[in-house]
């Protein structure tokens, strides 16, 4: 299974500096990979079997570290997409860029995300970025297996091995629109979605997009022996231009929404009445419940 | 042309927050002189949708057991593409926050996401505002040049719907009063819903709105017959030819939806135990409440993920909040601070929590439950 | 090449210095290097671009792991977080001491520091048991006659509790010679694997620093202990309690030194004095104790630095010597296998559960 994973790096505490635009001043902040991200990673390393990891972000020249640490998680490609115009995207325009440089790659079975970032909250980039590959998706995941789940067995993961190779469909009759989902096997994905009143198992062919929930995969540490071939690998960068892209479809030139004004918020201070003792405070508890079950 | 100033709604599975919705969009439809058109994909009352503010009422048939998102929004961007309004209106449900952002890379607009406030100008720019980064900012968004705005909005943020003419119980009462809707221009979305049967269905990876201008339905999604009953009332049925199957569903653990609790009774690290929380659900029960826990306690395996309140969980807003062994973490704070009224147990007076409480108990949680479930027993007999 | 993590760790330093007072090791050697401070100080250097070579690989073995300096800086950073990816560092550019490198061999041929082959136990019970004990490779290789008091108490008490035939390593001695690496959760899950395939109710841990491995980490590693986790003092001293153990009273002066993780990682101080208690014992603590004990050493540091290991093992008699007690009791196999070094005249160290089992 050969997955692509997108990657965000996120500012690692909540209090951050934004510039006119209101984009966050990236690099005064410590930037750590999104949580959710993290699971994709981990869910594509379980399924690799004889394929490969790419995990692919967006982002300053100084992201190239933290993706040096996922090559040392087991990734076996890091490209990170680069350029001053690249700026200030909203989810439309990252999507935009995202799904050119994913283009540009090829070959891949499986783009996996993360369903949010915790800095923009939006999960939108995932089905944008499906829409754009012409490719079925499916989003809050909180397992993904596939037949060839060979690649670490016994870690007490929740995802199933089941996998119906469909040789009866051609590549075309799936992804009909695109270009850059040619010559994919196809395989079938099982997966969970959380939904806010239970969880549905779906299927799904691929390939296929899907968002994984932070906290589904536990990402794994770095090996010894990861680390040590981290150090022989080189990040990939790839530039706008590269990828056939306008300046006008990338960064804050590309992005149909605008932020107009931010304000801090300190929400939901309120005047706590404390209670003396724990059977006032039991009492005053059972008036309150009451109250809302009449 | 004029740009179109109409607002549309698309309703989710949870009714009550669609009128909420449709009521919001009906407020700023007054303010820039559009209709409001609402397009239910379940089984929702029509006829409380007019009365909460919908000019208009399309029941989009066929696509509610549907589970590929990208499916139901193809099915929704070629509406859209035809009717061209100027915004359109969606829960911020997990469903809500898939279909939309697809439908959005169909049309080539922009979407914000999780709003927990809309107003809009007399030209009929949409202001979205919502909060990031862990509720610490508000944004106010703005989507300029593309339509239509759209929007995902917060379930349960929005006040109760305001209902025009008679509320839903009077008119139960009295069946014959309903109010005539105000009609002022054609709104309808799906004109020519007929025509079109030999698109090509190529819907992708098109370029800014072309969608918009081509107004092509994918041939997998075209509705089969469009049925006009009493006006504003439509039926679209739709055959869908899905590439996400389900099956299987699992109803969560927790006997209600956390998100539409009226009580929730959470707890956090400081329970200490699975055994705790089953001690919690046996309570929650006893007060028809949901069980709802901190990111500390789902970490700790003392609760399931689907229980979990907060930034990386759910975002709730119940009449009555009890926070046991809470200590309070923004991250928890930003998903329950909206609750109507909150209760905080804790042994650690400083803790965060306090601050966010309207009453607090300084104690240990299971000494409190127990008094608490010693008394309310006594009182009411209830096990 | 340290994580975004234990950079911030390395740089928050506001140099109030404190902790060289509190570091075992620093205390007796008396050498800046070995103080938490310059650890970070050297690994800012490093990722300013200065190589990491051998001398600084050697400085990062030079710690206990004790957690002291954590426990106690003023802005609640924590140089374990540094120091342990120092040693990954060591590992990955191959400068690990000869020393380490020949423990680190050790578990990888045969599973436990030593490089032998483990003592056996039996429980009560093979099988379906509702507690099992894990004895771990110290107690196994070193203090045998701890793990048979402990499985003796138990006895006493009416408990059916069973022992793995083969104790998996826990990775707890792995992760402290190289960092939480995948090397290192592998053998957590292996370990976790077989303890939950037991299908025991209660755990019961003898060595401290599995117990905080196993209840801390493995749930981060993805493989918790379904079962309950005890330490076997929170346990024997339950069993106490409970009235199912019943001991005799004894006369004596005694000190009781809390091992660093227990006091500081599992927070737990007070069984093993109910455990004093329950004998009649006159307890009399030393000026740091609880949570802020001094470390005496480990068996792993005694392991690979022998000689840093009696100096500080003699530092942590002195304290003892500062008191009016004659005798040191533990609950920890590694404590009672590294004081047992160095012991003043006068002065006795005694296992508290093998004390315990002859009142009972």
């Amino acid at each position: 299974m050969n997955s692509i994973v997108c990657i965000k790096l996120v500012p690692s505490v909540t209090e951050v500096p934004m510039d006119q635009h209101y984009s966050i001043k990236r690099d005064s902040v410590l930037q750590m990979v999104n949580p959710a991200d993290e699971a994709a990673l981990e869910a594509a390393l379980r399924m690799r079997g004889t394929g490969s990891v790419t995990v692919i972000t967006m982002g300053r020249p100084s992201a190239e570290e933290p993706l040096r640490s996922l090559l040392s998680r087991g990734a076996d490609k890091a490209v990170l997409i680069t350029g001053e115009e690249l700026a200030g995207a909203d989810t439309y325009a990252t999507a935009k860029t995202l799904s050119a440089a994913i283009c540009f790659l090829g070959d891949y079975d499986l783009i996996l995300c993360g369903r949010r970032a915790i800095d923009g909250e939006t999960g939108q980039v995932p089905p944008e970025l499906a829409v754009m590959l012409g490719l079925p998706f499916v989003t809050n995941c909180t397992s993904v297996s596939c037949g060839d789940d060979v690649d670490s067995p016994a870690k007490g993961m929740p995802g199933k091995t089941s996998c119906r190779q469909d040789t009866g469909r051609t590549a075309e009759a799936d992804a009909p629109h695109d270009l850059c989902s040619k010559g994919m096997g196809n395989c079938v994905i099982e997966c969970q979605r959380l939904l806010e009143d239970g969880t549905e198992e779906l299927r799904i062919d691929s390939p296929a997009v899907l968002s994984l929930c932070e906290y589904s995969y536990p990402l794994r540490p770095p090996s010894i022996q990861g680390l040590k071939r981290a150090k022989q690998l080189q990040v990939t960068t790839l530039a706008r231009e590269q990828l056939g892209l306008e300046a006008g479809d990338c960064g804050l030139a590309g992005s149909p929404t605008r932020v107009k004004a931010v304000t801090r918020q300190v929400s939901g201070v309120r005047n706590v009445k404390l209670a003396d003792t724990i059977k006032e405070g039991v009492t005053a508890m059972e008036e309150s419940i009451r109250k809302v079950m009449k | 042309m004029m740009p179109s100033k109409d607002i549309w709604v698309v309703g989710d599975k949870t009714i009550a927050y669609n009128l909420a919705l449709t009521s919001k969009a009906r407020e700023m439809a007054d303010i820039c002189g559009g209709n409001v058109a609402a397009f239910l994909l379940y089984e929702d009352d029509p006829q409380d949708c007019i009365r909460a503010g919908a000019d208009e009422v399309y029941l989009l048939r066929g696509l509610c057991e549907v589970s590929d998102d990208l499916a139901i929004a193809e099915a929704l961007a070629g509406i859209i593409a035809q009717g061209k309004p100027g915004a359109v209106l969606f829960q911020a449900t997990v469903r809500g926050r898939a279909i939309a952002p697809a439908i959005a890379a169909i049309l080539g607009t922009g979407l914000t996401a999780d709003c927990i406030d809309l107003s809009i100008d007399r030209d009929g720019r949409l202001f979205q505002k919502r909060p990031a980064l862990g509720d610490s900012i508000l944004a106010e968004i703005i989507c300029e040049k593309h339509r239509p705005q759209m929007a995902t909005v917060r379930p349960g943020v929005l006040p109760e719907p305001v209902w025009r003419g008679n509320s839903p119980q009077m008119a139960a009462a009295n069946p014959g009063a309903l109010p005539e809707p105000v009609r002022r221009e054609n709104c309808m979305a799906c004109r020519d819903g007929n025509s079109n049967h030999n698109a090509t269905g190529n819907l992708l990876r098109r370029e800014n709105s072309a969608a918009c201008q081509a107004g092509n339905l994918p041939a997998s999604l075209r509705p089969v017959e469009r049925k006009s009953d009493t006006g504003q009332v439509t039926t679209i049925p739709f055959h869908v030819i899905p590439r996400v199957v389900r099956t299987g569903f699992q109803k969560s653990r927790n006997d209600c939806a956390l998100s539409q609790a009226q009580i929730i009774l959470a707890g956090g690290a400081g329970i200490g135990s699975r055994e705790g929380f089953d001690y919690l659900r046996h309570i929650a029960s006893c007060i028809g409440g949901c069980v709802g826990a901190s990111r500390g306690a789902v970490d700790a395996g003392y609760a399931p993920y689907q229980w979990q309140v907060g930034q990386t969980g759910v975002a709730v807003r119940p009449r009555l909040y009890i926070a046991a062994g809470i200590s309070g973490s923004v991250q928890h704070l930003v998903g329950m601070n909206t609750s109507d009224y909150i209760i905080a147990i804790n042994n650690d007076r400083n803790a965060p929590i306090f601050n966010y409480a309207d009453y607090g108990i300084i104690g240990d949680w299971r000494e409190t439950m127990d008094q608490f479930l010693f008394q309310w027993k006594e009182k009411y007999h209830e096990l | 090449m340290l994580s975004q993590n234990a950079k911030k760790h390395t740089e928050a330093c506001r140099f109030c210095w404190m902790c060289r007072h509190l570091c075992p090791v620093g205390q007796k050697t008396g050498r800046e290097i070995n103080t938490p401070r310059a650890k970070a100080l050297m690994l800012s250097m490093v990722e300013r671009g200065v190589e990491f070579d051998r001398d600084m690989a050697q400085a990062s073995y030079e710690c206990l792991l004790c957690g002291a300096c954590t426990n106690d800086c003023a802005t609640g950073y924590d140089p374990l977080l540094y120091i342990r990816e120092a040693r990954t560092m060591a590992v990955v550019e191959d400068l690990v001491p000869e020393a380490v490198q020949k423990v680190i061999d050790n578990i990888s041929q045969s599973g436990n520091q030593y490089g032998e082959k483990k003592r056996k136990f039996i429980g009560t019970d093979t099988g379906d048991a509702e507690v099992l004990l894990y004895i771990g490779e110290v107690a196994a290789c070193r203090q045998p006659a701890m793990a048979e008091a402990v499985i003796s108490l138990l006895t006493k008490a009416g408990i059916s509790f069973s022992v793995l035939e083969e104790e998996p390593a826990s990775g707890t001695f792995l992760g402290d010679l190289m960092g939480f690496v995948e090397e290192v959760q592998e053998q957590g899950r292996a370990c976790a694997a077989a303890i939950n395939a037991s299908g025991a109710k209660t755990i019961v841990v003898l060595d401290s620093y599995e117990a905080v491995t196993m209840k801390q980490r493995y749930p981060e590693w993805g493989c918790p202990i379904t079962a309950e986790l005890e330490t076997a003092t929170a346990y024997i001293a339950g069993l106490l309690e409970q009235g199912r153990l019943k001991s005799r009273r004894i006369e004596g002066d005694v000190t009781y030194h809390d091992d660093s993780r227990l006091a500081r990682d599992l927070n737990e101080h007070e069984p093993a004095r109910q455990i004093i208690q329950a004998l009649g014992l006159t307890l009399h603590e030393m000026f740091l104790n609880r949570r802020m004990a001094k470390c005496c050493g480990s068996e792993l540091f005694k392991n690979y630095a022998p000689d840093l290991a009696a100096l500080t093992a003699q530092g942590r008699w002195e304290d003892v010597s500062r008191t009016k007690a004659d005798i040191l009791l533990t609950a920890s196999p590694q404590v009672l296998n590294v004081m047992s070094e160095k012991i003043p005249t006068n002065k006795e160290i005694k296992d508290l559960f093998a004390l315990l089992d002859q009142a009972c």
